[in-house]
This record gives structure tokens, sequence and C-alpha cells, in this order.
């Protein structure tokens, strides 16, 4: 059985991102997978306020606004997933009783966007200097009725999956182990190991574009400061 | 987070020097308008508008509903405004009219909605289903991704752009009931428009207000004494006026506004028709 | 030019620490690098420089929020005044203190008095992570201001870091290319923020325009860029 955008499988969707678009946050990054769509725009370190002022590290606040509607159930979800795999990545102890803050808006939901919203946070992260343990990358498969497994699916799939599971991983964690986990409905432990080892290849993938991306901001910046 | 400064002192004072001489501090011309940008899609009714630095993005989207018992035979039309911290550093949205709504979202977002229901853009009869049962409910969702001054004039152009570019699916009513069918199907059909209102903003600063300069920067906005927008349409209609407090203007002074709002609305609904794959009309 | 090495967070940095045979002893990380578990990792994306004597090593970024650093100078605006001095807006995550005594010549009964919203050119003289920073508007060694002090009569704007950075080094090709055709003056803050006058108006709109426009242009088409707003002007 095809896939409804005729894909392979295995194929994830065309990746494209722009960094730095915007003028008044510190940092910012526009991440799409296809026709998921998210834009995340960064402070910080800035001043906190009292009550989430932390002694020792920066506190890292999340809000992600859906593209339709008032933010729900599942938009607070992503948000807490983009906290969890950010939390301990990011060097907060550098910065202590200030407050990095993560704005994310969808643009477009068409499935997977959870796994977008972690990739646009950590391309905006780098673009504002934040200082980071490693890189981070996520991507999402589907488990189909059929039982086939496919990766980076759209939202139709998703509606019609077994299970759903998202990933992601950090670009020097040993042994591939991840730092982010996210698996919905029932499933198989075979099936988990196999979306598994699928989303870890993805985010290879994942992540290898966005060292490029970030490479070309980078030399486009230092090839004039090197003048 | 504590709210953002006001501009220092001497970015005050140089903003109104310089004017003093027709030289505003982007180097545009005093009726100079900032580089309108407008994408539409992929999805329809998605259109995200850059003027300048500020970036706004629209949405709308339908569903169907029971109408509202006292207009069986018309749709809704709903609006949410949404200036948070995406725009600006230290700003909170209310999330569509909260209770910690900061003034400014309140401001834009009655005025978004007064353009468009009031001057009754949205045909909204024609949105009705089954009277009494079923009708649209439009949605418009106004998102600001980055505020760099006139807001308004860019979410009105996003607002009335992204209107026309939805496409809502199509509905063949049969007796008692109403079949709404898959856009795989039966192309969607796009919403009956009347007329397409945009706004031209004027800020006017100096202590008697009487520097005037068209679609204000963020600085301008800062140390502005007065503000005004007109609303037009394409046939030159005046859909809304808005002058909001801060200081008394000369009659005159708005009448030479409105020959610069008139020329400039033309530009802006071009620009528009444009984007949206139209000629000029 | 020698090869550029270009970092993102995550990668590990090869030091090799040997200069003539010897082992270097110690090793000094600069900014975008950390000791993580048993690698030197960066944290930041930018360029990997190091000392040719391979025992410092840094990584040069632009950001666009401050995050103070001592001894660097930046323009600061006054936002209130309490009794032991005054607090200055920096664009950090805190705002600095600016002692009532921190200014030449300044003493118990003859200070300088300044409004909020006061410009003010200043030098970090305390700064980390665990206490708000503090400027002064003097050298506390000569007690001369050497430049530092209240802003007057320009007009201020905000840039990156990194060209705040390029500004600061008395080659930046913009500068030249306007000072060779006009006079201005400049206090250039490592805080991403730009103070300057000149006699018109018109000539100040230009040359912060020419200044922010040169974000991504290299000497050349600084150059080029300026000639190009004077013949314009």
């Amino acid at each position: 059985m095809s896939r409804p955008d005729r894909r392979e499988h295995e194929q994830i969707r065309a990746l494209n991102c722009v960094l730095g678009q915007l003028t008044r946050t510190d940092g910012s990054a526009q991440f799409s997978s296809g026709s998921t769509s998210l834009i995340c725009g960064i402070y910080g370190p800035i001043e906190a306020k009292l009550y989430e002022e932390k002694i020792d590290r920066a506190h890292i606040d999340v809000k992600l606004r859906p593209a339709i509607g008032l933010p729900a159930t599942k938009d607070k979800w992503a948000e807490s997933a983009v906290r969890k795999t950010f939390e301990r990545n990011i060097l907060g102890h550098l910065h202590p009783r200030t407050l990095v803050q993560i704005n994310l808006q969808v643009k477009e939901n068409d499935g997977s966007v959870d796994a977008a919203a972690i990739n646009a946070t950590a391309l905006a992260l780098v673009d504002a200097g934040i200082p980071l343990r490693a890189m981070v990358a996520a991507a999402s498969c589907a488990v189909r009725k059929d039982g086939e497994i496919v990766v980076d699916p759209v939202e139709e799939e998703i509606k019609k999956a077994m299970s759903t599971h998202t990933f992601a991983f950090s670009s020097n964690s040993p042994d591939d182990n991840p730092v982010y986990v996210d698996s919905r409905g029932s499933f198989t432990m075979d099936q988990y190991d196999r979306c598994f080892d699928l989303c870890a290849m993805t985010v290879q993938r994942i992540l290898a574009f966005m060292r490029t991306a970030i490479e070309g901001k980078v030399a486009k910046e230092s090839q004039i400061s090197a003048v | 987070m504590v709210a953002e400064i006001p501009p220092s002192n001497i970015e005050a004072a140089f903003v109104l020097d310089a004017l003093q001489k027709n030289i505003r501090v982007d180097g545009r011309g005093i009726y100079d308008y900032r580089a309108l940008r407008i994408s539409c899609g992929p999805a329809p009714g998605m259109v995200e508008v850059q003027l300048g630095q500020t970036r706004v993005l629209a949405r709308v989207s339908c569903e169907v509903t029971r109408p509202a018992p006292e207009r069986p035979t018309e749709g809704i039309v709903l609006f949410s405004c949404e200036l948070g911290s995406m725009a600006a550093p230290g700003l909170e949205s209310g999330g569509g009219g909260g209770p910690r709504a900061s003034a400014q979202e309140v401001a834009v977002s009655r005025m978004i909605e007064r353009i468009i229901r009031q001057s009754r853009a949205i045909d909204t009869e024609a949105l009705c289903i089954m009277a009494g049962i079923k009708v649209w409910t439009m949605r418009i969702d106004l998102h600001f991704l980055d505020h760099s001054g006139n807001l308004v004039d860019a979410a009105a152009v996003a607002t009335i752009a992204a209107l026309r570019h939805f496409r809502r699916p199509d509905v063949t009513v049969d007796g008692e009931t109403a079949i709404i069918h898959d856009p795989r199907d039966r192309n969607p059909v796009p919403l009956s428009i009347h007329h397409t209102p945009v706004c031209v903003s004027f800020a006017f600063l100096g202590a008697a207000g009487d520097l005037v300069v068209l679609d204000p920067s963020l600085l301008e906005e800062q140390t502005q004494a007065a503000a005004f927008t007109i609303t037009l349409n394409a046939h030159r209609e005046i859909c809304a006026l808005n002058k909001a407090g801060g200081v008394p203007l000369d009659a005159s002074q708005i009448g030479r506004c409105m020959q610069v709002a008139v020329a400039k609305s033309d530009e802006l609904i071009d620009a528009i028709n444009a984007a949206l794959g139209l000629n000029k009309s | 030019m020698t090869d550029i090495k270009v970092v993102i967070p995550g990668d590990a940095v090869d030091t090799h620490m040997e200069v003539d045979g010897q082992e270097q002893q110690v090793l000094r990380l600069g900014p975008g690098l950390s000791h993580i578990g048993d690698t030197i990792n960066a944290v930041n994306a930018g360029v990997l420089h190091s000392s040719s004597d391979g025992s410092q090593y840094w990584v040069v970024s632009n950001k666009r929020r401050y995050v103070a650093a001592e001894g660097e100078p930046v323009v600061g605006v006054v936002v209130a005044r309490h009794a032991e001095g005054y607090r200055v807006d920096i664009g950090s995550a805190h705002d600095a203190l600016l002692p009532l005594l921190a200014f030449e010549g300044a003493t118990k009964r003859n200070k300088p008095n300044l409004a909020v919203g006061t410009t003010v050119y200043a030098r970090v003289s305390v700064a980390n992570s665990l206490m708000d920073p503090e400027i002064e508007c003097f050298n506390s060694n000569t007690g001369k201001a050497e430049g530092f002090g209240e802003l007057g009569e320009g007009f201020m704007f905000k840039c990156s870091l990194g060209l705040a950075r390029r500004l600061f080094s008395s080659k930046a090709p913009v500068l030249n290319a306007l000072g060779s055709k006009l006079p201005f003056e400049v206090a250039v803050g490592l805080n991403g923020r730009v103070w300057i006058n000149t006699e018109k108006p018109e000539t100040t709109v230009l040359v912060a325009n020419a200044i922010k426009n040169s974000e991504f242009l290299d000497a050349k088409q600084c150059r080029q860029m300026v000639n190009e707003l004077l013949d314009k002007h």
C-alpha cells in the first residue's frame, strides 16, 4: 500500500529551514518538513520573573501556539516535549537566575509536529547562541494497520495508525541513547525496536541537514569578519 | 520578565529633530510605505505578510456549527488575535482576548474585527447551510511574529488576503440533509467577499502632533503623540476611521492624510490582488 | 588566510597540546567551549580559533543578547535612580549598577545628575553570573573619564554583537570608509549598541544606515555601499 503523498516508507519529506529571520528575538529559526512548518523565536538569557528564578541555573520556558484555535492539550504536550528535551541539553548553569524563553508558532500542522517543534527549537537555540551540550534532532514514525512502518507520517497516516512514535537523539549521546521518547497506541516490542532504529537513522540525516544550515550561516558571518 | 523599556531620550529627541527637516530615521520619505510582501499558501486561507520587518501570519479556517438563535440564517465569524512574546520581548498575550491581554493586543484585534465585521466584508448569509440548523463558522487566527511597527496595516492586509485566499468545502443540500463534500471529490469554493478593506496608518509626532508620517516604524510609534488609521476599500469608500486619544489634530491634516491614504490603499489592494494571482482590475 | 574550522554544539574539539615535544600543562578555554566529561566540546556554533602555541582555544560566534564581561565598553540607558547609584539597562539579563561616584572627578557634593532615559558610555567593572553587573564611567585606576560618560545629542541604534565587535576594531571597513568622506563621532558598545553624532540629522541617518547595512558586507562591498549612499545624499 502506498502512502498518501507517494513517498517511500523510509523517506522523509523535503526539509527546509531559515535561521535568524525574526528581528526582535535573540535567535529564531523556521523549520519545515513538507507542509508541516513551525517558527521558533528565542530570548535568552534574559531576566527571569522572581517566582521563576532559579539560583543555580537558567529557567526554561516554552510556549507553543497552534496555527488554528486556542492552545489545547496536544499543544501543552508538545510544549512539555520541547522543555523536557532541552532542559538538560541547555547548559543552564552558565547563566543562573536568568530565563531562556522559547516561543513556538505552528504555521501548518500536517503530522509529526512534535518532532518538527524540537528541530525548530534546536536550530533557534543555536542561532540565539544559547550554550548547548550537543545538537538535538527528532523524528517520528507510525505503525500502520498492515504492520508497515512509515517515517515522518502526515496527519492522515497518524489518524489511521495503530501506534505513533517520536524519538529525539543528541549528536553525541553514547550508544544512540535517545533523549526523548513518546510512543502512543498499541504495539509490539519488535515494532518498537524497528521504529527506534528507523528514527535513529532519520535523525542522523536531519542532524546532517542542520549542520549544513548552521555552517552556512557561520560561514556567511565569518567570511566578513575575517577581512 | 520586564516589559520593554521605552526609547532613550536621545533617540526620541533625534526622531523629532530629524523629522523637523522631513528626515526619517530609516531613510524613508514621510509618505513612504515600507516594502510589503504577501505570501499565500500552501494551505488555503494561510497568508503571511511582511511589512518591512513586521511579520503577521493569518490563518482562516471553518467548521459547521449551529447558528446563533437570534440570527438563524447567518454564519458566524470569530476572530482571535495573538500578540505575544514571539513578536516582541516582554509582551504577553491574553490568548485570544483573555483577561491578561495587553492594551495593544486588544486595540489591534478590535480594529481588525471592526473593519472586517462591521464593514460587512464577509457575506455572512452566504455561510448559511440550513437556516436555524447548520451554518459555517469562520475562524480567523492572527499571529504576530515580529513587531517592528504598524501592526494594524499588516494585519489588515493579511486578514483580507487570507479570507480571499480561503476555500471552504462545497455543500449540497438535499431536503433535510446537507452533504459536505470532501475537497478531493469536489473543488472547494471561495467565500463570498463583498469588498477588500485595507488600513493606512499615520503617526503624528511632536508636542502638537504637527509632524506626520505614513506607516510608522516601531521607534516612531513609541514616540508618537497621536495615531490615525484610515480604512478604505477598492471603491475608495471609507470603512472606518480611528483616532483613539492622543493630542488633538488639525482638521486640515486629516484631509491631507485622506488623499495619501486613497493612493496608498490602491497600491495595497493591487499588491493583494497580485499575491492572489489576479490581474489588476 | 588559514582554513576556517566551523564547529557546532556537541562537536568534540581536538586540542593538541604539544609544543616543541613538550606537553602543555595548562589549556585555556575561551567562550563557546566547555569541558564536558572527558572531552572538550563546542557549546556554540561559530569559528574555532586557537593561539599559535595551542594553549588557548575559543569560538567566535554571533549573538544578539549581551552577557556582561569585565572590561568591555557598553552603551546603556538609565532606567532608575537609587540612593546608591543608577540602574542602567545594558541589554543583558540583569540591569547594571552605576554607582553615583563612578564618574571622573565626582565627589559626594559634586556629582553628575542623570535623568531616567539618559544614555551613557561605560565600562563593565564587575561581571559574573551570580551578581548583577556593575559599570563605571571612568577608569578607576587613573580617575580619568577616558571617553566614558553621558552621551549627549546624537542617535543610538542596536546591532548584532558580532557587528559591534567588528566596529570596535580600528580596522572596521565601514567606519574607515565613512570616516574618509565625512566627520562623525561614534561610541561602540560591545553590547550591540552604537551611538553616533554628526552635524546634521541627515548625515546621522546616513551613517546609522551605512553601519547597519554593513552586517554582511566585506571591506570592498562596504566602500561601494558607502559611496552609493553618499551619491544619493
